[in-house]
């Protein structure tokens, strides 16, 4: 059976700049299947160097980072990436926000760890304003919350592959995507991410029978290291990688 | 006579905690911590505190020295303390002293070292402060042929010559801590030639003198990272086999986790799955001097002092705390393994902290009813034994963790016998 592999690009809003960023998601629309857009903050709990260098640079924080998505015309879905605790005072309000931006989900990475009594409030406010619930879980998770949060129905579970964002440790991906694979089943679909780097990781994730893959700190790399161009060209091949006649082709 | 098997497997509760475990977390800088555990850390140790499975197989060449050292261990009844209490209550307890190092601590230093030895390291390197941890890995070290350097707290290096004179035997360079082997010691002994040192700042050197050549050396910790916990299981699951009866109580000390998440998460599982154990209550026995458990704030901190390690989410007094210097060296730590953390905090686990003197007073007690001299941090959960087995009704069975025996703690028992 083949799966649709999502590919899903992480940026961060408003870095390096307003009109860089949006030119980036403009080239980028016809590549990618998702954005995860992250809201710049002063406190990046679970994100690694290069995630946190991003809101250091990026050159509007919080909210204000949101709004020039409104001058955006993106053609993909996309979700907004944030921590509960920068906007539990009135998290409402911020739904309703994010709504209005046109997107599909709010992934907050904190929910789970930090705030698990709040996760029915959380789902209800999606449902209110008509956006899908994602969660974001780490290798070592629970079962039993993992078979409770697909009760919620959602748009997909997140299984972050490392300890943090772009940092590599020698963790056995395999071993933890096959068991959360086989935890979740058919009922929902999982993205995985987290220190992805290239195509070879790609294949054995799409072996693995994952959903999505995003891309987060590799590209931000590239990009500030080569420029656009080159991040292009790498979140193409790995598109590429992703399509059912990969292995033909190379 | 029954003879049992050592167990296939260790056993991970994070799996099957009623809440996530928080993820480890960077402080906001430029620098990682959480990469830096490639440099100090053998590799499988970093993917067992990452792994999604709830069993982890243990590797056969483990098995087998778990045999050599004695595994498993006894669970035996101590009927004195019964009936010197005269109380109608039953109290079982498996004794780890009975390993060749006197503690459970050989549990995890085992496969520690042979993780290490994997990854091609010639040289292990870890802090100790009663010297139980040290001692563990310096055995450890010796049986798998690799060199062992120790940070010892520099309290016990003084008070604990015993322990640092084995694990000089055993072939290992013991260093008083703070030393002037590192630039975070050094500094410390400036500000205070006489320092008693901690735990926190001998872990801290002992990271810092790994990363002067971490491609040989490799750091390994006794306590709080949760493969150490893991490791441990092997106490509680033989526990499972060995209990005539499900017990009302366990009881076990609080260094920073090991030693009872190692007795009880195997129970503590089972009750979360409903699988069994579901009148036990779990009793967590702190120091007084220590008492992150009781006294602490649930919160991201540092494990060590110098804040090299990457922030934990646990139960902590604050990674600058300094204990005062108590014989029960092994529990004085500012924080608590983050499963345990949680599960104090959750209402799972009973938490509860005690003095030196009538600890030691419930070892001596201890002492004369069984004939085995507790070493002072397992007089903790004595202490709190007793205390229960007093209020508790007819038939009630309370089992503790024995971790350690305390023929080496001769300065803690004298102090005893002085102030009598």
């Amino acid at each position: 059976m083949s799966i649709n592999i999502n590919l899903v690009l992480y940026l961060t809003s408003t870095y390096p700049s307003v009109q860089k960023f949006k030119e980036i998601v403009e080239k980028c629309d016809s590549i990618v299947d998702l954005f995860e857009i992250g809201v710049p903050t002063l406190n990046p709990k679970y994100d690694g160097p290069t995630v946190r260098m991003t809101y250091r640079e990026a050159e509007l924080l919080g909210v204000k980072a949101l709004e020039v998505i409104c001058d955006l015309n993106i053609k993909r879905n996309f979700i907004i990436m944030t921590y509960l605790e920068d906007y539990l005072h009135d998290f409402e309000h911020f739904v309703n926000f994010v709504k209005s931006l046109g997107a599909r989900s709010i992934l907050l990475p904190d929910l789970l760890f930090d705030f698990y009594h709040y996760v029915d409030s959380y789902v209800k406010l999606c449902e209110r304003y008509g956006m899908e619930p994602t969660f974001f879980i780490s290798s070592k998770f629970p079962y039993k919350i993992v078979r409770k949060l697909l009760t919620y129905s959602p748009y997909f579970i997140y299984l972050g592959l490392q300890a943090s964002s772009g940092i590599k440790l020698p963790l056995i991906v395999e071993r933890n995507v096959k068991i959360m694979r086989e935890l979740i089943g058919d009922s929902c679909r999982l993205y995985v991410g987290f220190a992805i780097r290239d195509v070879e990781e790609i294949k054995i994730l799409r072996e693995l029978g994952v959903h999505g893959v995003v891309i987060g700190s590799s590209f931000i790399k590239l990009l500030k290291d080569y420029g656009l161009i080159r991040a292009l060209n790498f979140l193409k091949e790995l598109k590429r990688s992703l399509s059912d006649n990969y292995e033909c082709s190379n | 006579m029954i003879i049992m098997n050592v167990p296939t497997r260790w056993y991970n509760i994070a799996v099957d905690l009623p809440i996530p475990l928080p993820p480890p977390r960077d402080p906001n800088d430029n620098f990682s911590r959480i990469d830096l555990l490639n440099k100090i850390l053998p590799s499988t140790l970093i993917d067992q505190e990452f792994t999604a499975e709830r069993y982890i197989t243990i590797p056969e060449v483990i098995r087998e020295l778990y045999r050599k050292i004695g595994r498993p261990t006894p669970l035996l009844r101590a009927e004195g303390l019964e009936r010197k209490l005269g109380v109608k209550v039953k109290i079982y307890y498996k004794f780890e002293g009975a390993l060749p190092s006197g503690s459970h601590k050989l549990n995890t230093a085992l496969p520690q070292v042979y993780y290490a030895k994997i990854d091609h390291a010639n040289e292990v390197v870890t802090e100790t402060s009663a010297g139980q941890w040290g001692l563990a890995v310096s055995i450890a070290a010796a049986l798998l042929n690799l060199k062992a350097t120790i940070f010892m707290t520099r309290a016990s290096y003084i008070s604990k010559s015993h322990r640092r004179i084995l694990m000089q035997v055993l072939g290992a360079t013991v260093y008083p801590s703070p030393s002037d082997m590192t630039m975070f010691g050094k500094k410390l002994l400036n500000q205070d030639p006489q320092h008693p040192g901690s735990l926190g700042i001998a872990i801290s050197e002992a990271i810092e003198y790994v990363l002067q050549d971490s491609n040989n050396r490799k750091y390994l910790p006794g306590s709080v990272m949760e493969f150490a916990l893991i490791h441990q299981t092997v106490i509680g699951q033989e526990v499972i086999e060995q209990l005539p009866e499900e017990p009302d109580i366990a009881i076990a000390c609080v260094g920073g986790g090991s030693n009872f998440g190692g007795f009880t998460y195997p129970m503590i599982g089972m009750k979360l799955r409903d699988e069994g154990f579901k009148k036990t209550r779990f009793i967590a026995v702190e120091s007084l001097a220590a008492p992150k458990l009781t006294r602490g704030k649930y919160m991201y901190d540092h494990p060590d002092t110098a804040g090299t390690l990457p922030m934990i989410k646990m139960y902590t007094l604050g990674r600058n705390y300094v204990p005062p210097p108590i014989h029960a060296a092994g529990l004085r730590y500012h924080g608590a393994a983050p499963s345990l953390s949680i599960l104090v905090r959750l209402g799972i686990i009973e938490a509860r902290a005690y003095s030196q003197e009538e600890v030691l007073m419930a070892g001596r007690l201890f002492a004369k009813c069984e004939g085995i001299i507790p070493a002072p941090e397992s007089a903790h959960a004595i202490k709190a034994v007793i205390d229960e087995a007093k209020r508790a009704k007819p038939g009630t069975v309370i089992i503790f963790n024995l971790s350690g025996h305390g023929l080496l703690d001769i300065d803690a028992y004298s102090k005893v016998l002085d102030d009598k």
